[in-house]
């Protein structure tokens, strides 16, 4: 910290010159902050006055026993992306990789995959995480950007709140409130990488009720192969939603929200990690879903009641899967007495999948699984404003392992107004999936002995879930109002994490003779993951911010069978050691305003047999320029990727072929009437 | 890291053309006062300070600490009295109550409306639980909302100027 202050004085003479040759005029108005311009002022411009409320989402922020993390809207607006993963790249141990044009790798301290299994995310806190795929099928979960008001991450384990899954973070994206949203939105953009547009309207017809509805539509073009070819991997997207909210007497707040979504999409797959044999392979989805949230508040206790019900359906490596899940959650918040701050709740969620096509992949082609949770967790102050304890856990049944229990235990000191110290243990475990349990799968392998081999993955009914037990802690310090640090580190020890047992391969002479090598599921490894996480927000002057995300992390596996195991599908620890990523927004004169995003990442490792699979250190650039035309216009334009003509940021161990991502440039366009 | 370095190195304070909201509550609280009436029994010294009770601590209690040095109410210094849990609060003409310290306060009310205590807070439901004035920020600006039956119940009279510009409840 004074290494960092002393450097600026030194280095004042050259710095003062950098500002001339940067034409930034440091305006040294000599203004009082605040009160005493505010004590001239009468009460009724008082109350017209337009506050600023960031403070006080970063106080709650400030003081959280967790590694929490928010994008705010203005991040959203001023980030120029199209897509809510490319927005995750800016939180602090989050990896947020692209894999080809629709698909992505997404997952908070280490395991990252396509089908990443230790993430929770959720949209207004109903679950898209996909639980046959086990993974989050992102490019059917987006939505419009401008309908989002806040994303919450928290890395580390949110089992006790969220449940099941919720091992490594959790992500919610909360949506803008209709009363927020009113009027019409016409937005539209394109460039070389997508090209979409965007109609959406809002109005609310008393005071009590609220609404709006949008369209969207976005076509992703086909990135590159590694030779520079198209990877054919083109997709689109088209969304129909609606929001309403409805508010009586400010005690009862009803909130209901619906959306169609459709996918038309191709990738290339391959099994056997060979860059020129491969197929073009369709991809289709498409469904529904509707949810409802009723909240009650009474003096100082909340009643939620949230439910929600989804239809989807996917078409992919010749798979038709059909997922339909229905949830219901209570939850109560209360102050039970004098320094108790009680939440507890209880769920149910049931999900059937039907799988058919050609490609068979289950060896029961319906599963249907229930889950019933209920948790409990009290926030205990021990010292007012200065010491508080969080201890909770939940308990939950579930179709496949039955009882789980997931406990946690949080501290959080707060010894002054510009300190935070906090430190929590947890245990959270992932269940088993349909796949997990299930999957019969015959995939070509390529031949062996002249014949033509096929692996055959099969599920085990008696898979137990993955444990983690979690031990973090963080600090968090404000240097006056400009400069705030949050830091987190964690030990992670994973066990029966689940594997691959390579089974003895088999001839098989029916429909004509092949050899089979079976792959049996099993709870094969154990894992140490550590890291560390660091964010830094400055703001020197209203109009100049910087924000600076910065991880750490290793892992090691360790088998415990004695059989010959592989990791599975994500295991393999495939995160780089060091992530950085780095955000300058600067607003200028005339409505003009300017952004700049670095993100690096060193290699990211792999344990795949193939040249392709290790991807290089590499480090992004994005730019973006926009300006505001009168009210209802502004209008945008950017480049991303400048550093290299094309680059590749994942290798995924799954069938899906990664694409690389070139150079590209966009224009954008927003109406407000 | 260096285009930061060269571009703020110069000290000059930020302008800050929006107000944050503990600021702007702030400067509304020290106004208030001059639109309330406290039961002739309150008033009855001249002489004696304008007794502001901080009930908790937080961004907002800060703020009103720097708002209130040094003020005067009516001809009286304003004193601030940094209150916790289960202090004496009744010779306070005004208090504060943090937003960490409302759970608290339905123990605390009784004795606060007898000794004719103008309540505050920041809370949206303050009001509705036994709070004479609520603050809360309703979408960008702060809004001031009043329970005239607390008021009352605390000898408390609201000028009709105050009472125009406030969300009122409980008549």
């Amino acid at each position: 910290m004074n290494a960092y202050t002393g450097n600026a004085h030194a280095g004042k003479a050259s710095a003062w010159m950098a500002l001339l040759i940067f034409a930034v005029g440091c305006a040294a108005e000599g203004q009082q902050p605040g009160g005493g311009d505010l004590s001239a002022l009468s009460l009724e411009q008082l109350t017209q006055l337009e506050v600023n409320t960031v403070s006080r989402r970063d106080q709650k922020l400030f003081e959280t026993p967790a590694a929490a993390f928010v994008i705010t809207r203005d991040d959203i607006l001023r980030s120029g992306v199209t897509s809510v993963p490319e927005l995750l790249r800016m939180v602090p141990g989050l990896e947020a990789a692209q894999i080809d044009a629709n698909t992505w790798a997404v997952s908070a301290r280490g395991f990252n995959s396509r089908f990443a299994n230790k993430m929770l995310i959720m949209i207004d806190n109903r679950s898209i995480y996909n639980p046959v795929f086990s993974g989050t099928l992102w490019d059917q979960n987006d939505l419009m950007l401008e309908d989002i008001e806040r994303i919450e991450v928290v890395r580390g384990p949110g089992g006790t709140m969220w449940g099941a899954n919720a091992v490594n973070g959790v992500i919610n994206i909360v949506t803008r409130k209709a009363s927020d949203t009113r009027g019409a939105l016409v937005a539209g953009d394109a460039g070389r990488i997508e090209q979409g547009a965007a109609v959406r309207w809002g109005a609310c017809r008393d005071a009590h009720l609220c609404y709006r509805v949008f369209a969207k539509g976005e076509q992703r073009s086909a990135l590159l192969a590694y030779d520079g070819t198209s990877a054919q991997d083109s997709g689109s997207a088209e969304r129909l939603g609606t929001r309403m909210d409805w508010n009586e007497s400010g005690n009862d707040r009803l909130t209901v929200e619906a959306n169609l979504l459709r996918n038309p999409e191709q990738q290339r797959i391959d099994f056997g990690y060979s860059p020129t044999d491969f197929s073009v392979s369709p991809v289709y989805g498409t469904g529904g879903n509707l949810m409802g949230r009723w909240e009650h508040t009474a003096g100082s206790s909340n009643v939620a009641l949230e439910g929600y019900y989804g239809d989807e359906h996917r078409t992919e490596i010749g798979m038709k899967l059909n997922v339909q899940i229905a949830d219901l959650d209570f939850q109560h918040h209360v102050a039970a007495g004098a320094r108790n701050d009680l939440v507890w709740g209880a769920g149910f969620r049931w999900t059937s999948d039907r799988t058919g096509g050609r490609q068979t992949y289950f060896a029961h082609p319906n599963h249907i699984v229930n889950l019933s949770s209920t948790f409990v967790q009290d926030s205990l102050t021990l010292v007012p404003a200065t010491l508080a304890v969080t201890a909770g856990t939940k308990l939950q049944w579930n179709t496949y392992t039955h009882f789980e229990i997931q406990p946690s235990v949080r501290l959080v000191w707060t010894p002054d107004t510009t300190n935070t110290i906090w430190a929590g243990w947890s245990r959270a475990v992932r269940t088993p999936s349909d796949q997990d349990h299930d999957v019969d799968f015959l995939y070509p392998m390529g031949t062996a002995d002249g014949l033509p081999l096929n692996g055959l993955i099969l599920g085990n009914p008696r898979l137990a879930s993955e444990v983690l037990l979690a031990d973090e802690s963080g600090y968090r310090h404000r240097f006056g109002e400009k400069l705030s640090l949050d830091l987190a580190g964690f030990f992670n020890r994973y066990t029966d994490l689940e594997a691959t047992s390579v089974g003895t391969p088999y001839v098989v002479s029916h429909p004509s003779p092949s050899i089979v090598q079976p792959f049996l599921y099993v709870n094969g490894f154990a894992a140490n993951a550590e890291g560390a996480e660091a964010a830094v927000a400055w703001t020197p002057r209203r109009d100049l911010r910087f924000q600076t995300a910065y991880a750490w992390m290793q892992a090691r596996l360790v088998s415990h069978t004695d059989a010959e195991v592989e990791p599975s599908g994500g295991q393999d620890w495939s995160t780089p050691r060091n992530t950085l990523d780095v955000r300058g927004f600067w607003d200028l004169e005339h409505h003009w305003s300017l952004s700049a995003v670095l993100n690096a990442n060193s290699t990211v490792p792999s344990m795949l047999p193939s040249p392709y699979a290790v991807i290089p250190q590499h480090a992004r650039v994005d730019l973006r320029v926009s300006r505001s035309l009168g009210e209802e216009f502004a209008v945008a334009a950017g480049v991303t990727n400048l550093l290299h003509r094309s680059h590749a940021e994942f290798f995924p161990e799954d069938y899906t072929m990664n694409s690389y991502i070139p150079r590209s440039a966009y224009v954008g366009l927003r109406w407000n009437p | 890291m260096a285009l930061c370095l060269a571009l703020v190195c110069c000290d000059a304070r930020a302008q800050a053309t929006i107000p944050n909201e503990y600021d702007v509550r702030a400067a509304i609280i020290l106004n208030l006062a001059r639109f309330v009436t406290w039961p002739p029994a309150k008033t009855a010294d001249p002489r004696a300070p304008f007794v502001v009770g901080l009930l908790g601590v937080d961004e907002q209690t800060a703020a009103l600490e720097r708002a209130l040095a040094g003020r005067s109410v009516d001809g009286r210094k304003v004193a601030v009295r940094r209150l916790t849990y289960g202090d004496r609060s009744g010779d306070c003409f005004l208090v504060y109550v943090a937003a960490p310290e409302l759970k608290h306060f339905d123990e605390a009310e009784p004795e606060l409306e007898r000794a004719g205590v103008l309540t505050v807070s920041d809370n949206d439901r303050f009001v509705f639980s036994g709070g004479v004035v609520g603050l809360p920020v309703n979408g960008d600006h702060i809004e001031i909302q009043i329970n005239l039956g607390h008021a009352q119940a605390s000898g408390l009279t609201i000028s009709s100027r105050l009472l125009q510009l406030a969300t009122v409840v409980g008549r």
